[in-house]
């Protein structure tokens, strides 16, 4: 097929429409004009790195406009979107992920593709705009690896930014920068909403606007042979430099799709600014964040502002620096700088890897933030996130540890029950039998004040229908609800008070050394015994000062909210506890 | 040149100065429109270099409950700060905003007393500070800054390089209303050897 123009042969009024078609346009001879550039010397898979960075922008563009489909740039919304995107959505982990890998390649087949220029003299008279504009480019991917990091607002993103812009505040006039950036001085709704206008929009615009530049000054002066290469005849753009491009892009693009297949991006637990968490920049950052390891106090300008400065202020000096012909082999006085600068780069990031993988803390402090985003996952299963972003059980489980509950109920160190399936029938029924076992009253205050239940078979699944029936689980027929509450009237009325659930039933209004049963392992029920165990009407009516003493605290200080995540959590069956 | 455009007669001599001025008043033109145009936006992305913080509000008290969960030769305990949040146009109760390090010094207590209490924010650039037992001291993961549990920096962290951090930990007033421990949370610029607020 010809590059262009309309088709040969076919009826003669379809060819009518297309020439009139290309005399109003001249579409289709632009494209010709386009597709025939001669490549000189003839196509080459070096001269395709151009070619596949277009198409990584591309893949980019597409990907991330899928992704803003589902995305939603609110501190509410963006890590349920996110992980519904990862989780939900048909494909949706496949496009993040190739999303996420494109940038990293994005990064090296830029860095292949300035060392190609480099070593051919590309950068050379008459190409030093290109060359320019391309050093340019570099720095603006970067802007897009620093943006979009925080729109995942997991740990790993929030932690991430928090350091790089704390590194970017503390450079001479970062301040400002950074102020502009955040929206002011917190990492919240603006900062998200700023970054993401960045990150799809400013960005998107002034990278797409630049590659067009480049792109009209390299096709203008044509691809810059190997110097000393043996002089061969040209050939046209298209098909052959266009099959290579299209090779090495399918390469690329396996490439990311077996990442994402294989490794995946992850997402980790939403963030917590309250949280301790190691940061650690992506794998292109890290060469800073090792550098910034060495240069410390006043020396720390160096890391932030002088050396990464001397770096751009090179590469945009480069065709200027070096002094040699455009068909001489590469100069030393660029190669010599590029290359330290290369290894310096690859030796700072692989000293921080191997720093870290050496590191045992650091190793246990990843374990620990996996743990706490499988924690998450788990409570998600159970128990969703609700409208305002917020997941119930994790943040229920988290006031569980982090309000001194865990201390007690995780461990066995002081005698306290354990809690992993709170709410259930099946621990209804396990505390019946056994209620002085280990995992409830067992060497507690509570100790031997209450017995176990006898009854067998059908009487003990109608006692529990009742029981459960108290806090609203319609579980059991009516009629074994009502058999149940007639042997609970019969055996344990002296020390429990219930009201009559059944119809003829007295309402036992007793006044019960044991706890109130009323709305048993309901919402209203649990709070009343989580604020306040020790009450009369809970477990403290059965207990002496001296036991009182040693059973557990009130939590008056919990607040409403506070006390109604954990009740939530509870009441989900505890899920996380620990035993 | 297309063909149904009539080719124009040549410019006159006499054009050129009136074309000059033209030519002003187009660049004048397209100054003025562009500036109208971009005013607003440039208000939008520049707002935040003029606009207070709208963050937590400094001098927060927020309590820590009862002074009796902290022993006198306990070691310090890093504690989650939870207030009522503003972030630009949503609420939010019970945030967490940030964390605190919290040693009981005396059996004494009061206002200021008894207590040592600091920002849990690293002065270096900002990471989570937290106490290690096996040194004995506050230390940040991500570079290494270490402090002696008074909050004063050391010189050499662990494994004999320099300490990143700029100054000491950020200490934060506190005083005990109704047997609780309250704090008073004030967030420090990072980065920096002086001690300022945020946005001051
Ligand atoms: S942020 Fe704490 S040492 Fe750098």
């Amino acid at each position: 097929m010809t590059a262009a123009g309309p088709r040969r042969g076919g009826g003669g009024a379809a060819r009518r429409v297309l020439d009139g078609f290309e005399a109003r346009t001249g579409l289709f001879g632009g494209v010709k004009t386009l597709l025939s550039t001669e490549v000189a010397g003839g196509a080459r898979f070096a001269y395709a790195l151009g070619g596949v960075l277009v198409f990584l922008f591309v893949i980019e563009a597409i990907t991330g406009v899928a992704m803003a489909a589902v995305y939603t740039p609110s501190v509410a919304g963006a890590w349920g979107s996110l992980h519904y995107l990862e989780h939900q959505v048909v494909l949706g982990s496949l496009v993040r992920g190739i999303h996420y890998f494109a940038s990293s390649a994005f990064i090296v087949v830029v860095v292949l593709h300035m060392t190609q220029a480099l070593l051919y003299g590309a950068h050379r008279r008459p190409r030093e705009a290109t060359w320019i504009v391309g050093v340019v480019l570099l720095l603006a991917l970067l802007g897009f690896g620093i943006t979009g990091r925080f729109l995942r607002m997991d740990q790993h993103g929030y932690w991430d930014t928090r350091v790089a812009t704390g590194v970017m505040g503390s450079a001479p006039g970062g301040d400002i920068l950074k102020t502009l950036m955040l929206g002011g001085q917190r990492y919240g709704s603006e900062a998200l909403t700023r970054f993401y206008a960045l990150h799809v929009f400013v960005l998107p615009g002034v990278f797409g606007l630049l590659t067009a530049l480049h792109l009209a000054f390299a096709r203008r002066h044509g691809p810059k042979p190997r110097p000393g290469a043996k002089p061969a005849p040209s050939q046209p753009w298209w098909p052959y430099q266009t099959l290579r491009t299209v090779v090495l892009s399918g390469v690329v693009l396996a490439t990311l799709i077996a990442l994402t297949l294989l490794v995946g991006v992850g997402l980790e637990a939403p963030a917590d600014p309250a949280s301790a968490y190691e940061a650690r920049p992506d794998w292109y950052f890290r060469f800073l964040f090792q550098l910034l390891h060495y240069l410390d106090g006043p020396l720390a300008l160096l890391g932030t502002v002088v050396l990464p400065g001397l770096a751009v202020v090179f590469l945009i000096a480069t065709p200027f620096i070096d002094r040699r012909a455009p068909g001489e082999g590469p100069s030393k006085r660029t190669l010599i700088p590029y290359a330290l600068m290369l290894v310096g780069v690859a030796t700072l990031t692989i000293v921080s890897f191997a720093d870290d993988a050496g590191n045992e803390r650091f190793q246990k402090a990843m374990a620990e933030a996996d743990e706490a985003t499988a924690t998450a996952e788990q409570m998600i299963a159970l128990g969703g996130i609700d409208a305002s972003g917020r997941i119930p059980l994790f943040e229920g489980l988290e006031l569980y540890r982090d309000k001194g509950c865990a201390g007690c109920h995780d461990g066995t160190k002081t005698p306290s029950p354990g809690l992993a399936g709170y709410g259930t029938r099946q621990r209804l029924e396990a505390f019946l039998a056994h209620p002085n076992g280990e995992a409830f009253f067992g060497k507690t205050p509570l100790d031997g004040k209450m017995d176990a239940v006898e009854a067998e078979g059908d009487a003990r699944i109608a006692l529990v229908d009742y029981l459960r029936s108290l806090g609203g689980h319609a579980e059991g027929s009516a009629a074994s609800v009502e058999r149940g509450a007639a042997a609970f009237v019969e055996d344990c009325t002296d020390c429990h008070n219930a009201p009559a659930l059944v119809a003829g039933m007295k309402d036992y209004a007793v006044d019960a050394a044991g706890p109130d049963l009323a709305g048993l392992y309901g919402f209203e029920w649990t709070r009343a015994v989580v604020r306040n165990a020790g009450h009369v009407t809970a477990y403290g009516g059965s207990l002496d000062k001296d036991e009182a003493k040693k059973a557990m605290p009130s939590y008056e200080e919990l607040s409403d909210e506070e006390l109604s995540r954990i009740v939530t959590w509870l009441l989900a069956g505890a899920p996380g506890a620990k035993r | 040149m297309a063909d149904d455009v009539p080719s124009p007669p040549p410019e006159a001599p006499a054009d050129a100065g009136r074309r000059r001025l033209l030519a002003r008043a187009a660049i004048g033109g397209c100054a003025c429109v562009g500036a109208a145009t971009l005013l607003g936006p440039a208000g939008v992305a520049l707002g935040p270099l003029f606009q207070g913080d709208d963050g937590p509000k400094d001098g927060l008290p927020v309590a820590l409950g009862p002074v009796s969960a902290f022993k006198v030769g306990a070691p310090p305990v890093r504690v989650v700060l939870r207030a009522d949040e503003r972030d630009a146009w949503s609420t939010r109760k019970n945030a967490p905003i940030g964390s605190a390090l919290v040693q009981r010094t005396a059996e004494n207590v009061g206002r200021n007393v008894g207590f040592t209490v600091l920002s849990g924010v690293c002065p270096h650039l900002g990471c989570a500070v937290d106490y290690r037992d096996d040194l004995s001291r506050f230390h940040c993961p991500c570079h290494g800054s270490s402090f002696e549990t008074s909050g004063a920096r050391v010189e050499t962290t662990e494994g004999g390089k320099p300490n990143p951090s700029p100054r000491d930990l950020d200490p934060l007033d506190y005083d005990v209303v109704n047997d609780r421990l309250v704090v008073t949370w004030v967030r420090y610029a990072t980065a920096t050897a002086e001690r300022k607020k945020v946005g001051a």
